[in-house]
């Protein structure tokens, strides 16, 4: 027996209620997702409602929600498989906490969002409602069995004939429902249709002109149902920005700032979730004088960015934990021989293999401490889709002045997010960075270092007279192997002091919020929407919390101990493992903490507390806030 | 790209040896505008440079004051200098510009194949001016005059700069193919390619094989592709039915028999002059072709010896000798 | 190999009109242990660079780690001794952006065969120009005695004291069989007029160049050529006017095989050895596309790159 979803929240299924009739409600900003079985589509479904609310004006962050398998098997939670996007009146810096509203595809996937905490309280869930009356009977109780997991709660459901409508158009419906439901979200929040079918029209330029059609048409048969079925609208407000604005994910942002950055070789060895970028590059790298190179593995897709550098052509590298790993030694060989390089890692959940396509921040130390021996060298940390636009030019100038090498940590969350941001307007200042082939002035040796700053000028393979062998091995001004304990520890002083050099070159880090109070929660990477988010609301509940966001990581950005001398107390919020301080299993002694965490607490002898999750997934604001109400000092003021 | 006739294979072989030049030209161009740059930056506010060089995201994050003591720049700061570098950016920046067109002469009806050549090369030769002139202040020899970065020609360019030059695509009337004091511009890697328009004397370029010089007269571009990637100098002719088709690889072999392959020989002889040559002369350029194309009885191959570069060459054939002679007679005194 | 260069300035008219002499290519005084066969590989390489005129500023060597790897630092020219096993993938990254440079890489049997094994297979794909030589001793040296994946079956080392447990790897046979294999020879470290002129063809190769070099240890092999060295019977010469001619060893050696280096097949069959250690070039074929050549893309202005930039953005803007 069907059991029916709640009677009270069943759609008028009779109401053939014209547009003009339903209740518009506006709203500041909303979140939603599209979930389907892998394969069928609800990734583009959003994607383009995404791009086309960003288009109008409105502020947008997307989030992928990605299965581990290429095809999983259809109808299980954990094929799940399609995106959320928050949009806003304002800018979106996060991904938010629940979905306002869902559209399903199948009530497994609903399930598993459900599951997952997805899913705010009174959610609004479109759902395909075939499965509920499917022959196959194991089908129909499983649908019976989710409405009942599903049930009790404030929930509004809206039974939709997807299937039934789609092959009014295609004898396949599985691939025509997602411009299906993208009508009926067209229709929901008052998208431009006109923008909504340029988008369609993107994805088709390269295929017949009657798929075209037929997902237009589609497209408009959902709008169609919509308007006769649906009978609410939500009306998030656009102010059109007053300067050009782009979208893309971190990703993309990065292989377009490397261009931008004048880079012209990106060596990579498949990984996900960095490969993107590199679909990106490859794509278009070679009509802006660059290439990739496929390395055959991690450690030679380093090995030939080291070359390429060596030679004079500062190269990147892209990869993510498990390569970082592998480029290790690389790395190291990098630093001691003073050849820039740039190397981003975009962190995955860990260790080993661990979770390929979630988020993660936890190869902080490694990326700082992983190279056996003292290798000093730069490591930073974009916070959003603008700024893995903009690090690489940034990184590629301070690996080159500094002659070593730049690590960028970006994540799964920037990789794959969508967010608008301002377009950037790239300069020929960026790219400045061809060869200098000069003739070496006599006596120049390569390692002149300035005693005192550690720095030296760069020579080049081509450069008359500057003939040297750079060594992996400890080596005098000269390049000369030695190892004497003078010449060693007047390397490791003189690579060392290049860091110091650059950390009096940094400015302090910006708080957000007051200067003093009781609680400074500091953050990197890409969580600084959802904290600025949660901490402007519990600031709105009075409490008296700021933030702080760090983009160096190494050398850590001046002030910090005066920074947090000035608050009750501090806490880092972090998207890695720390043991749970609640459980009397752990002691001040024995819990292992959150990584930025741990660096604070030796750079600055400060007891810096730490909140971090590993849920495979971003951080909710919401759960941030809540942390920070826990987290408040004794006596905080309220 | 011009499309119509013989050019189109003609340049279509010849994509990559224009890319690359072009390429050349605009490394170099970029090279002159980062020392620039470098040079005016002691003129300009240097924090503002490296401000701008760091990209926004280091706004408010790093001094720019600060940052800007890593930068080792030029201290050069001569005006004339730079303005020479200047001059030199301009000449590059307008050669690679105008890309193929560079590598493109037309010799007009009645015109003097040598000197449009000549003239063409000589303005390929502003690139190389400019780099001599850039060279010099890189090095912080520059003298007072003006760094001239005008044409140079052929005959002043070095060993490396032959190698690099584009090839030239000539279009000439068949009256007007006098080839023979073109000789003196094949050297180094250096290509010409004439494509002929009307009638031609049959072997126009007989005379120039020699051994490490590739040679190919055509009517449809084949051979083309093997004439290009030829690592020495070369000429080639796309030449119509009434010429003979023929192709000298240095690489195929030590003998002129080995390395000349005839597809092609006119069925009538010449019976007027044309371009300056009697009818006799062009039979004579016909016989020296087949000539060294034949083997000599009784003679062996010479086993393959591969001749893998012009300087590996026996200069002792006496085929080869033989066209060395004949080239020598002609008559350069009213060509120039 | 290629010259083409990066740009105008990237060499000068001055260097171009000197002539470079041996001691041009001298640098710090080779510290290999006396009577190592990697002096004479030195000294060979030293002939050729000179005889190819070769810029010290224009040409880097590129080494991993190892008694071979030392190598770079007894050139004068520029050069990158890096990790173990390593070499490769940093001459790949030095070629593809700068193709205007000789590159020559220097590796052990433990380096190319061993730790680096991966990145000779694929480099023999990418087929680079440039000239790889393997200095094989069958043995690490440096690290003092263990076996190496070219020992001999039966060498005793501090690792395998009772004899190296497997046959050793084929490193001719393993080369022939990749994709792409474009250049492969085999010479001998006590034949110094044969290392040199097949150092010569590997140079004027067009492509990438493999030559294992027999190389003898003083200290830890020396037995496993010393049967080599003195009868020259056990050695046979493939000759060819495409491969390797050395006149003045035509009388030392009476073992010769007529081989023509295009004919893969046979190059295989000679590769395995039957007793017989054969010298010269295995196999030679310029018709491989050339890796940095293939992907070759034509230089941009910082103009035309910020309007390409801008050309793309406008995919992106909303």
């Amino acid at each position: 027996m069907r059991i029916a979803a709640p009677a009270a929240l069943l759609p008028d299924k009779a109401s053939e209620t014209p547009a003009a009739v339903a209740t518009v409600t506006t709203l500041p900003g909303h979140t939603l997702e599209v979930v389907s079985d892998s394969g069928e589509g609800a990734q583009r479904c959003a994607q383009i409602f995404g791009t086309v609310s960003a288009k109008m004006g409105n502020g947008i962050w997307t989030v992928e929600i990605i299965p581990a398998e290429i095809q999983p098997p259809p109808r299980h939670p954990t094929s799940a498989s399609g995106n959320r996007v928050r949009i806003g009146t304002g800018a979106v810096t996060n991904w938010g906490d629940a979905a306002d509203l869902i559209v399903a595809f199948n009530e497994q996937a609903l399930l598993q969002r459900f599951r997952l905490g997805a899913l705010a309280d009174d959610a609004i869930i479109l759902i395909e409602d075939m499965w509920a009356t499917h022959a196959d009977p194991q089908i129909r109780n499983a649908w019976d069995d989710a409405m009942e997991e599903l049930g009790g709660r404030s929930f509004r459901f809206i039974n939709v004939p997807m299937e039934e409508q789609c092959l009014t158009i295609v004898d396949n419906a599985r691939l025509g429902k997602n411009m299906f439901a993208l009508g009926l979200l067209t229709c929901i929040y008052g998208r431009d249709l006109d923008l909504v079918r340029d988008a369609i029209a993107q994805g088709f330029l390269k295929k017949a002109k009657s798929a075209l059609q037929t997902n237009l048409d589609l497209f408009e048969l959902g709008h169609r149902w919509a308007e006769q079925h649906i009978d609410f609208r939500i009306a998030v407000p656009a102010v059109k920005p007053d300067r050009a604005m782009v979208a893309m994910n971190g990703n993309q942002a990065i292989a377009l700032g490397s261009i931008a950055a004048g880079m012209e070789l990106c060596a990579m060895y498949p990984i996900t979730p960095a490969t993107s970028a590199s679909h990106y590059l490859s794509d278009v790298f070679e009509k802006f004088g660059g290439i990739v190179h496929q390395a055959e593995d991690e450690i030679a897709a380093i090995g030939v960015a080291l070359g390429s550098s060596f030679a004079g052509k500062v190269a990147f590298t892209i990869t993510s934990g498990p390569g970082l790993a592998l480029k290790t030694e690389f790395i190291a060989l990098a630093i001691m021989t003073e050849t820039p390089l740039v190397l981003v890692d975009v962190q995955r959940g860990g260790p080993s293999t661990g979770l390929p396509t979630k988020v993660e921040q936890s190869d902080l130390l490694a990326a700082l401490y992983g190279q056996p021996g003292d290798a000093p060298h730069v490591v930073m940390a974009p916070a959003t889709m603008e700024e893995c636009f903009l690090c690489m030019t940034t990184a590629r100038r301070i690996a080159e002045a500094l002659r070593t090498v730049v690590i960028v940590l970006s994540d799964a969350n920037l990789a794959s997010g969508v967010q608008r941001f301002p377009r950037p307007e790239p300069s020929e200042h960026w790219l400045a960075q061809p060869l200098d082939l000069a003739p070496v002035r006599d006596g120049l040796r390569p390692y002149d270092w300035d005693p005192q700053r550690g720095v030296s000028p760069r020579i080049v393979p081509g450069q008359p007279g500057g003939m040297f062998t750079a060594t992996g091995l400890s080596h005098d001004e000269a390049s000369h192997v030695g190892y004497t304990p003078d010449v060693h520890e007047r390397g490791c002083q003189m690579r060392s002091r290049k860091l110091a050099l650059f950390q009096q070159m940094l400015e302090p880090p910006a708080v957000n919020g007051d200067p003093t109070g009781d609680l400074l929660v500091v953050g990197w990477g890409s969580t600084l929407g959802a904290i600025e988010e949660a901490v402007e609301r519990a600031r709105q509940e009075g409490l008296s919390v700021s933030s702080l966001h760090l983009r160096f990581l190494s050398p850590l950005e001046p002030g910090l101990k005066e920074i947090f001398q000035r608050f009750g107390k501090v806490m880092t919020i972090e998207i890695n493992y720390s043991d749970d301080p609640t459980d009397p299993f752990f002691t001040s002694e024995n819990r292992r903490r959150g990584q930025l965490c741990w660096l604070l607490r030796a750079h600055t002898l400060v007891d810096v507390d730490c909140w971090t999750r590993v849920p495979g997934e971003p951080l909710r604001p919401g759960q941030i806030l809540q942390a920070i109400r826990e987290s408040m000092p004794q006596g905080g003021s309220r | 790209m011009p499309s119509d006739g013989r050019f189109g294979p003609a340049f279509d072989g010849f994509q990559a040896p224009l890319s690359a030049f072009r390429s050349l030209l605009v490394n170099t161009g970029e090279e002159v505008r980062a020392m620039l740059l470098g040079r005016r930056s002691t003129l300009e506010s240097r924090a503002a440079r490296v401000a701008a060089e760091l990209g926004p995201l280091a706004a408010g994050r790093i001094d720019p004051e600060r940052f800007a003591t890593l930068v080792f720049d030029h201290q050069d700061a001569d005006p004339a200098a730079a303005e020479i570098l200047e001059r030199a950016l301009d000449v590059l920046t307008d050669l690679a510009d105008r890309g193929e067109r560079l590598s493109l002469v037309q010799v007009s009806a009645g015109g003097n194949l040598y000197d449009a050549v000549a003239r063409a090369l000589g303005e390929i030769g502003r690139a190389f001016s400019a780099a001599r002139a850039i060279l010099e202040i890189r090095s912080g020899r520059h003298g007072g005059d003006d760094g001239g970065v005008g044409p140079l020609p052929f005959g002043r360019w070095t060993k490396a700069e032959r190698r690099l030059a584009p090839p030239l695509v000539v279009r000439v009337h068949g009256s007007d193919l006098r080839p023979a004091a073109l000789a003196e511009f094949l050297d180094g890697r250096q290509k010409i390619i004439l494509a002929v328009e009307g009638q031609c004397v049959p072997a126009p370029l007989a005379r120039f094989i020699t051994p490490g010089t590739y040679v190919l007269q055509t009517a449809d571009g084949s051979g083309i592709d093997r004439f290009a990637a030829w690592e020495g100098p070369g000429i080639a002719a796309l030449v119509p039915e009434s010429a003979a088709f023929f192709e000298h690889d240095p690489a195929a072999g030590a003998a002129p028999w080995e390395r000349i392959t005839i597809t092609h020989l006119p069925e009538k002889l010449p019976r007027r002059t044309l371009a300056g040559l009697s009818a006799r002369q062009q039979a004579e350029e016909i016989d020296l072709l087949r000539s060294l194309a034949t083997r000599p009885a009784g003679v062996e191959s010479v086993a393959g010896a591969p001749t893998p570069a012009p300087a590996a060459k026996k200069k002792d054939d006496p085929a080869d000798k033989l066209a060395a002679w004949l080239l020598s007679r002609v008559d350069l005194s009213n060509l120039g | 190999m290629s010259d083409l260069c990066c740009s105008l300035l990237s060499s000068t008219p001055d260097s171009e009109e000197r002539e470079w002499t041996i001691s041009d290519y001298e640098a710090a005084l080779a510290r290999w242990c006396p009577g190592c066969g990697d002096h004479a590989i030195l000294a060979a390489v030293q002939r050729m660079l000179e005889a190819e005129q070769l810029p010290p500023e224009q040409t880097v060597f590129v080494s991993g780690i190892g008694c071979a790897s030392r190598f770079p630092h007894y050139v004068r020219a520029y050069g990158f001794h890096g990790i173990h096993g390593r070499a490769l993938p940093i001459a790949t990254g030095v070629k593809l952006r700068r193709p205007d440079l000789n590159v020559f890489v220097v590796m052990g049997d433990g380096d190319c065969c061993s730790i680096g094994a991966a990145h000779w297979i694929h480099s023999i794909r990418y087929n680079l120009d440039m000239v790889a030589l393997m200095l094989d001793n069958g043995v690490y040296g440096l690290t003092k005695n263990q076996t190496s994946p070219t020992s001999p079956r039966g060498l005793p080392s501090n690792t395998q004291p009772r004899g190296a447990i497997l046959p050793p790897l084929n490193p001719i046979s393993a080369t022939l069989g990749v994709a792409n294999a474009s250049f492969v020879a085999q010479t001998a470290d006590w034949l110094p007029a044969h290392v040199f002129a097949t150092l010569r063809e590997a140079f004027r190769h067009h492509g990438f160049a493999f030559v294992r070099v027999l190389q003898r240890c003083p200290k830890y092999t020396e037995n496993i050529f010393s049967t080599l060295v003195h009868d020259p019977g056990l050695v046979e010469l493939m000759v060819h006017p495409d491969g390797v001619v050395v006149p003045e060893l035509d009388r030392m050696f009476k073992n010769k095989v007529q081989h023509d280096p295009a004919d893969l097949d046979a190059a295989r069959r000679l590769a395995v050895s039957d007793g017989n250690v054969r010298l010269g070039v295995f196999y030679r074929n310029e018709t491989h596309p050339v890796y940095e050549e293939t992907r070759a893309v034509p230089a941009r202005s910082a103009g035309e790159k910020l309007a390409l930039l801008n050309t793309e953005l406008d995919r992106y803007a909303v």
